[in-house]
């Protein structure tokens, strides 16, 4: 059976610990990257803190759309780690309004 | 401990390719995901500039992926051309082929 996704790239991340590459899976997969099911497909494992992500794809334009953008996503998830990780959460008040963060 | 990441690609006319960050220095301003050039030449500014990375592991990984990114985007970029120009030579063959055909058929 002839391979209808034959262009692959598999990303390997490395994280600090297991539960910052969990939080970065859980963050990414529920957000379908693009609709074509039949031309791409994306799957997430985690192997201790290694986060790998696997994109198969119709083509390599597909592959390099889904990939930039997942590193795009990935890049924003790496920061809000690296900011606020650790740090606890804090009432603060706008304009009468109470949040915590 | 730093945190490198890394990538692999395989295709039918490629079984296996690995990329690797490098030694750098890396920065979180990619090539490849900034406004074009013909912008920042017009003197255009990118209000979407990502923020430098601090000097921590998870910093630094940011940084780095940025060039994997950059490397990855450059390659499949290339890589399309090539699928762009294989189409069209293969289009050019078949316009050969018919055309001669035709040709053929008139003699």
């Amino acid at each position: 059976m002839t391979d209808k996704l034959p262009y692959k790239v598999t990303l390997s991340i490395p994280f600090e610990t297991h539960e910052q590459a969990t939080i970065a899976k859980n963050t990414l997969s529920p957000d379908p990257i693009v609709k074509s099911v039949d031309e791409f497909n994306i799957e997430y494992e985690i192997n201790d803190n290694i986060l790998q992500i696997l994109f198969s794809g119709a083509s390599n334009r597909i592959i390099r759309v889904t990939i930039s953008n997942t590193i795009d996503n990935l890049k924003t998830i790496l920061e809000c780690i690296d900011e606020f990780e650790g740090k606890q959460d804090h009432l603060f008040e706008i304009d009468g309004e109470k949040f915590t963060g | 401990m730093a945190l490198i990441p890394t990538a692999t690609y395989q295709a039918p006319d490629i079984p296996h390719r690995e990329f690797h960050p490098g030694d750098g220095p890396h920065t979180t301003s990619g090539t490849t995901t900034q406004i074009s050039d013909h912008v920042i030449n017009a003197g255009g500014e990118d209000r979407d500039k990502p923020t430098p990375h601090k000097d921590t592991p998870m910093g630094n990984l940011r940084a780095q992926l940025t060039t994997l990114q950059d490397q990855l985007n450059v390659f499949l970029t290339e890589r399309m051309k090539l699928d762009k120009q294989g189409k069209s030579n293969e289009q050019e063959l078949e316009r050969k082929i018919l055309d001669e055909a035709e040709d053929e058929e008139e003699d």
